[in-house]
C-alpha cells in the first residue's frame, strides 16, 4: 500500500515536472523556474543539472536562489552555485569581496562557504586569503579544511607554503586535505613535506601520504615507506606504501617488498608482487 | 527473498506490463545455470552519464541460480573477503572469457578512490590490481591476452593535471590497460572530456562512449578503439545517424550490431531507452541479424526497442520507466535481452521531490512483444548489469598498431588526400595546409571559463602544408587532444573544415586518414602508391615541446600558439582601432539596448574596442564581456537573450563567429592579406581574401593598415573560437 502511495506521489510530481521542465539540449534551455523547481526537489543531481543548463542565461530571478545555494550543506551544491556565479562578473566581484571578508571573519560556516567560492573561482589572487584562513585555529576544522581544499582547486604553486603548514594541523581532515591538495598543484615536483605524514596518527592520512609520495616518485621517502610497509597496522597504508615503493623503484626495497608478498591482506600481497616485478 | 518476489508479482498486477513471474519455462535463458549481477545500495545521484565517483556502502556481486524468479541468490563478492571489504561499493564489472573470474571496480572506503579487483567466482578469493591509489580506476573489461581495459583519472604527464571539463567540472576519465597479474599498466592517449562504459567486440576492438565536447558539440557518441588504445574511430551518434544526445553501455549482439542505452546526458541516472544499433548494412546469417558489412557512420542505423521510454531527460511514466542496461541473449531481429529496469519517473529531480529512489531490478525483456519477465528485485538495492554466467569465445588478439619511423615519443598524423571530404567542399588546390590545434581546459589555471563562447583552451601546434597530391603529414606530441582545420592561403578555415571533435594518438602511433572526413565506405586510391607528404617527410608541429613550452614566443604568423586577447589582440586594437572605435555613439560605434519587460531594467552597450573590463546584462544579472573589445566583437549570447525574454533595441551585431573566421563580419570588413606560403605585402597592393569591390579593406581605407601578422592574429582568434584566455594569459602565470 505504501508502495502504491509513493508511486502515485512520484507520478504526480513527474507530471508537474514534465510540464515545467520538458526536454532540452545539453547546455541550453535553463530558466529560473527550472532552477527553483530543482531546488525544491532537494535532488543535488537535478539542481546541478539545471545550473549547468542555465550557464549563460540572463536571469535576474535566478540569482537569489543560486546565492542561497552558496550556504548549502552539500559541497557539490556550493561548488556548482559558485561556478554559475563565476560567469556573472558583477555578482562574481561582489561575492569575491564578500568571501574574502568572510574568510577573515569569525564565523566558521561563512568562512567555509567563502573558501569554497574562492576555490571555485580559481583565481590565484585568493591564495593569500585562503592560506591565512587555513592556519587559523579559531576557525572550525571544516573551515580550515575547505580553505586547504580551495588551495588545491586553484592549484597554484604559491599555495605550497600554506599546504605544508596545514600538514601539521591538529585535525586529520585538514591534514588529509593538505596531502590531497598537494598533488593538485601544477608542476609539483617534490613530496618532501608529505614524508612525515606517512607516519601520521591517522590511517587515512598515512595512506594518502604514501600514495602522494609514490605518485611524485620522491625517493627520499623510501625509508618511511619501507617502515610503513613492514609495520603499519592498516592494510591500506601498507598497500599504498608497496605501490609507492614500486613506483619509486630501487633494488634496496626488494627485501621489504618480498616480505610483503606474504602479508595477511590480499590488498598488500598483490601490490607487493607487482611492485617487485617492476623493480 | 519470498517477500521480494511477492512484491514483483504485485507490481506486475498493478502496472500490467509484466507478463510472467517465474515458472518452468526459462525461455531465452534456456541452458543458462546462473546469471550474475551487481547490487548497489539505492541512491538518487549519478544522474550524469559521466559520473563515476558515487559511493554508498555496501555493494556486492551476486549470482542467481537458476535464473528464474524462484532462483537462489548467492554472493560472489565481497561479504566473506575480510574487514578490508566490509564497506566496499562496486560500480561495474566484467566476466572473464571462461566465466571463472570477474574483474570489478570497487571503492573500499569513502576516503579512497575506485580501484580494480579480480575475484574468482568459485572461491570468492579476491585480489586487487595495483593501481594508483590517488586516482579512480573504473569500468574494467577483460581483453584477450590476459589483459584488462579500464578507465581512469590517472595520467602520466609529470606536473600536469588531468583534464577537467569546464562545464561538467568532473576530472575526466581516460583509458588504460593492465595485465591481469597487475603488471604492465599503460595509459592511453587522452580525450579532452570523459570516456566511459567500454565493451569488447567480437573482432577484438573495444567500443566505448566518448564525450565529444567542442564548441556547440556536447554529446556522448560511440567510438571504437584497438586494445592497444590506438586507432580510435567514430562508430555511432554523429553525422545525423543518432536519435538522442548520448549512447552508453553498448554490448555487441552480433558482429556489427550492438545494444545500447540512449538517453540524455544528465538527470536520468545513466538509464534510458534500449537501442538496437546496426553499424553497417544488416543481413541475416544462420538466424542471426548482423551488420558488419560496409560499416560506417553513413550506413549505420538504429531500431528503438523500447518506444515508450523517453530519449530525453523528462520523467518516464509509470509502467514505462527506464533501463539501466541491457545484455543480449540472442541475435534475433527482435532480440531477447537481460535488462536492469526501474519503473516510474526515473529522473533525479522527480525522485528527489518525492523522496524516492529508482528501484532497478532484473528482468528478461522480449523486444518483439515489448514485455518484461521479472527475475529478481531487491527493493533496497539497485540490481544492475545482469548477464549469464557462461563462458564465451575470446575475440582474436589484435596486434599492436605499427609504429611510425620518427621519434617514438611523438604521434604521426596526416591525410592521404585532404580534398576527399564528405563535410566540406575542398576544391583541389584551395587548401594550403592543415592547422593542428591542441585543446586543454581549466585545469591549466584558467579561472573556470575561457570566454563568452563554448570553445575551450586552444594552442596552435603549427600548420602542415598540403602537398600537390593533397597529402599532408605532421608530427605532434603524443597523448594530447587535437583538432584539425583545413586552411587556405589566408590562414582561414574552409567552410565546415574546422573539425568539431578532438582526437589524440599514442606515442609512436601513426594516424593517417584517407582525407578530411572522407567517405567511410570508399577506398582512397593514391597514385603512384606513395604520397608526396610521405616522400617529403612530416612537418614538425611542436612534437618535442613540453606543455609549458607550447606557448607563444611572439605574436607573428609562425610563433603564435595561443591568442591571449588582452596581451596580443588588444595591442592591435589600441594601435589601429580605438581612435575611432571608442564607445562614443555614432556611425563608427553602434549601440544596442536590452531591457527586461518585467522589471523595466535596461542596459545599453556601444561598440568600443578599448581595453578594460566590460559586462552586459540587466539588473544584477551582468555577464562578463572580459573586456570592452571582447564584448564588442564577440557580442552577447543571442540565444540566451531570447531564452531570457529580453527585448532588444537596435541591432546586436556579432562581429566574430566563433570557429569561423571566413564568415565573421570583422574579418570580411578587414579583408585579410595572404599568409601562406609567404605573407603578402600590406596596403593597396596586398593580395586579399575577399573581393575588394565588395569588401574594401577597412584598415587601409581609414589609414590604419595592419601588419600581415596582425591580420593573422585576428583570423586565428576567430577560427579558434574567440576565447579571451589562453595559456599565455592565465592568471598567475600558470606555467
Amino acid at each position: 500500500m505504501t508502495s502504491i502511495k509513493t508511486n502515485i506521489l512520484a507520478a504526480a510530481v513527474a507530471g508537474l515536472l514534465t510540464f515545467t521542465t520538458g526536454t532540452a539540449e545539453a547546455g541550453r534551455g535553463g530558466s529560473a523556474a527550472r532552477i527553483q523547481n530543482a531546488v525544491a526537489t532537494g535532488s543535488v543531481d537535478a539542481i546541478i543539472a539545471e545550473l549547468e543548463r542555465a550557464e549563460r542565461l540572463i536571469c535576474d530571478a535566478c540569482t537569489p536562489t543560486v546565492l542561497d545555494l552558496i550556504d548549502n550543506d552539500r559541497y557539490e551544491l556550493r561548488e556548482a552555485a559558485a561556478w554559475w556565479i563565476a560567469r556573472r562578473p558583477v555578482l562574481k566581484n561582489q561575492l569575491t569581496e564578500r568571501s574574502t571578508a568572510d574568510l577573515a571573519g569569525s564565523d566558521s560556516r561563512l568562512a567555509r562557504n567563502a573558501a569554497d567560492v574562492l576555490g571555485t573561482f580559481r583565481h590565484p589572487q585568493a591564495v593569500a586569503a585562503l592560506a591565512a584562513a587555513s592556519s587559523r585555529t579559531d576557525l572550525s576544522a571544516e573551515a580550515r579544511m575547505a580553505a586547504v581544499r580551495a588551495l588545491g582547486t586553484i592549484g597554484h604553486r604559491s599555495a605550497n607554503v600554506a599546504l605544508t603548514a596545514a600538514m601539521a594541523d591538529a585535525d586529520a581532515s585538514v591534514r588529509l586535505a593538505a596531502a590531497t591538495s598537494w598533488l593538485q598543484v601544477r608542476k609539483q615536483a617534490t613530496a618532501a613535506p608529505l614524508i612525515a605524514l606517512v607516519g601520521d596518527a591517522d590511517a587515512t592520512v598515512r595512506a594518502k601520504a604514501a600514495g602522494v609520495v609514490g605518485e611524485l616518485r620522491d625517493s627520499t621517502a623510501r625509508a618511511a615507506l619501507e617502515t610503513a610497509l613492514a609495520g603499519d597496522r592498516d592494510a591500506s597504508v601498507r598497500r599504498n606504501a608497496a605501490w609507492a615503493l614500486g613506483r619509486i623503484g630501487g633494488a634496496a626495497s626488494r627485501a621489504v617488498l618480498t616480505a610483503a608478498t606474504a602479508d595477511v591482506s590480499p590488498l598488500v600481497r598483490q601490490t607487493a608482487k607487482a611492485a617487485l616485478a617492476g623493480l | 527473498m519470498k517477500r521480494i518476489q511477492l512484491s514483483i508479482a504485485l507490481g506486475a498486477m498493478t502496472f500490467g506490463s509484466v507478463v510472467a513471474c517465474g515458472g518452468s519455462d526459462p525461455g531465452p535463458l534456456d541452458g543458462v545455470d546462473s546469471i550474475v549481477f551487481l547490487q548497489r545500495p539505492k541512491r538518487n545521484e549519478m544522474g550524469d552519464i559521466f559520473q563515476y565517483t558515487s559511493y554508498v556502502a555496501t555493494g556486492r556481486l551476486v549470482k542467481l541460480t537458476p535464473p528464474t524468479a524462484d532462483g537462489e541468490l548467492s554472493e560472489i563478492c565481497c561479504g566473506d573477503s575480510g574487514p578490508d571489504f566490509a564497506n566496499i561499493d562496486i560500480s561495474g564489472y566484467d566476466l572473464s572469457f571462461d566465466a571463472k573470474e570477474i574483474v570489478f571496480a570497487g571503492r573500499l572506503q569513502n576516503a579512497q578512490a575506485y580501484g580494480l579487483f579480480i575475484v574468482t567466482v568459485a572461491t570468492g578469493e579476491v585480489r586487487q590490481l595495483p593501481t594508483n591509489p590517488n586516482r579512480d580506476y573504473v569500468n574494467p573489461i577483460f581483453l584477450p591476452g590476459d589483459k584488462v581495459f579500464f578507465q581512469t583519472t590517472d595520467l602520466d604527464e609529470a606536473g600536469a593535471q588531468q583534464f577537467r571539463d569546464e562545464y561538467e567540472r568532473g576530472t575526466t576519465l581516460q583509458m588504460g590497460t593492465i595485465n591481469d597479474d597487475g603488471t604492465g599498466l599503460k595509459l592511453g592517449p587522452r580525450n579532452l572530456s570523459h570516456r566511459v562504459f567500454p565493451t569488447l567486440l567480437s573482432d577484438g576492438r573495444v567500443m566505448l562512449t566518448q564525450w565529444d565536447h567542442l564548441g556547440d558539440m556536447n554529446a556522448g557518441h560511440l567510438v571504437t578503439v584497438h586494445p592497444d588504445m590506438t586507432t580510435v574511430r567514430e562508430a555511432f551518434g554523429k553525422e545525423g545517424t543518432g536519435i538522442t544526445n548520448s549512447y552508453l553501455k553498448a554490448h555487441e549482439i552480433a558482429p556489427g550490431r550492438v545494444i545500447a542505452i540512449g538517453s540524455s546526458r544528465d538527470r536520468t541516472l545513466q538509464s534510458g531507452a534500449i537501442l538496437d544499433i546496426r553499424l553497417g548494412e544488416p543481413y541475416t546469417l544462420d538466424g542471426a541479424v548482423r551488420a558488419d558489412r560496409n560499416m560506417s557512420e553513413d550506413t549505420a542505423s538504429y531500431r528503438l526497442l523500447t518506444p515508450s521510454v523517453p530519449l530525453g531527460r523528462e520523467p518516464s511514466s509509470m509502467t514505462v520507466g527506464r533501463y539501466y542496461d541491457a545484455y543480449p541473449l540472442n541475435a534475433k531481429d527482435y532480440p531477447d535481452l537481460l535488462v536492469s529496469w526501474a519503473d516510474g519517473p526515473v529522473e533525479s529531480g522527480t525522485l528527489g521531490a518525492a523522496d524516492l529512489e529508482a528501484n532497478f531490478g532484473i528482468y528478461v525483456y522480449d523486444s518483439n512483444r515489448k514485455t518484461r519477465r521479472p527475475l529478481y528485485d531487491d527493493p533496497a538495492m539497485w540490481d544492475l548489469f545482469p548477464r549469464p554466467l557462461v563462458a564465451r569465445d575470446a575475440p582474436p588478439v589484435i596486434a599492436p598498431s605499427g609504429t611510425h619511423a620518427y621519434d617514438q615519443s611523438t604521434t604521426l598524423i596526416g591525410s592521404m588526400d585532404v580534398h576527399r571530404s564528405t563535410v566540406a567542399n575542398l576544391v583541389r588546390g584551395s587548401v594550403y595546409g592543415v592547422r593542428v590545434v591542441e585543446g586543454f581546459s581549466v585545469e591549466e589555471g584558467i579561472p573556470d571559463d575561457f570566454g563568452i563562447t563554448e570553445h575551450e583552451g586552444a594552442a596552435v601546434l603549427g600548420v602542415a602544408p598540403v602537398r600537390a597530391d593533397g597529402s599532408w603529414l605532421g608530427l605532434i606530441p603524443a597523448n594530447i587532444p587535437v583538432h584539425l582545420q583545413a586552411i587556405d592561403v589566408f590562414g582561414m578555415t574552409h567552410d565546415n573544415a574546422n573539425e568539431p571533435v578532438w582526437f589524440s594518438g599514442a606515442a609512436g602511433e601513426s594516424r593517417v586518414c584517407g582525407g578530411c572526413h572522407e567517405s567511410r565506405t570508399d577506398s582512397v586510391i593514391i597514385d603512384p602508391g606513395l604520397t608526396e607528404a610521405v616522400a617529403r617527410g612530416p612537418t614538425d608541429l611542436r612534437s618535442m615541446a613540453a606543455r609549458d613550452q607550447r606557448v607563444s614566443v611572439g605574436f607573428n604568423r609562425d610563433t603564435t600558439v595561443g591568442v591571449p586577447w588582452d596581451t596580443a589582440l588588444q595591442n592591435v586594437f589600441n594601435t589601429s582601432c580605438v581612435s575611432c572605435h571608442n564607445g562614443t555613439p555614432g556611425p563608427a560605434n553602434p549601440s544596442w539596448t536590452i531591457s527586461d519587460p518585467m522589471t523595466g531594467a535596461s542596459f545599453t552597450w556601444t561598440f568600443d574596442l578599448s581595453a578594460g573590463v566590460a559586462s552586459y546584462g540587466v539588473g544584477d544579472e551582468m555577464f562578463s564581456g572580459y573586456s570592452k573589445s571582447h564584448l564588442s566583437l564577440m557580442g552577447p549570447d543571442m540565444m540566451e537573450l531570447e531564452d531570457a525574454g529580453l527585448v532588444i533595441t537596435g541591432t546586436i551585431k556579432i562581429y566574430v563567429e566563433p570557429g569561423n573566421a571566413r564568415e565573421s563580419e570583422l574579418i570580411k570588413k578587414l579583408n585579410p592579406v595572404q599568409q601562406f606560403p609567404t605573407q603578402s605585402v600590406v596596403g593597396a597592393g596586398a593580395t586579399r581574401a575577399f573581393d575588394t569591390a565588395q569588401f574594401p579593406a577597412h584598415a587601409v581605407a581609414v589609414g590604419q593598415e595592419l601588419t600581415a601578422d596582425q591580420y593573422y592574429l585576428l583570423v586565428l582568434m576567430a577560427d579558434l573560437g574567440g576565447q579571451f584566455y589562453s595559456r599565455e594569459n592565465a592568471p598567475g602565470t600558470a606555467y
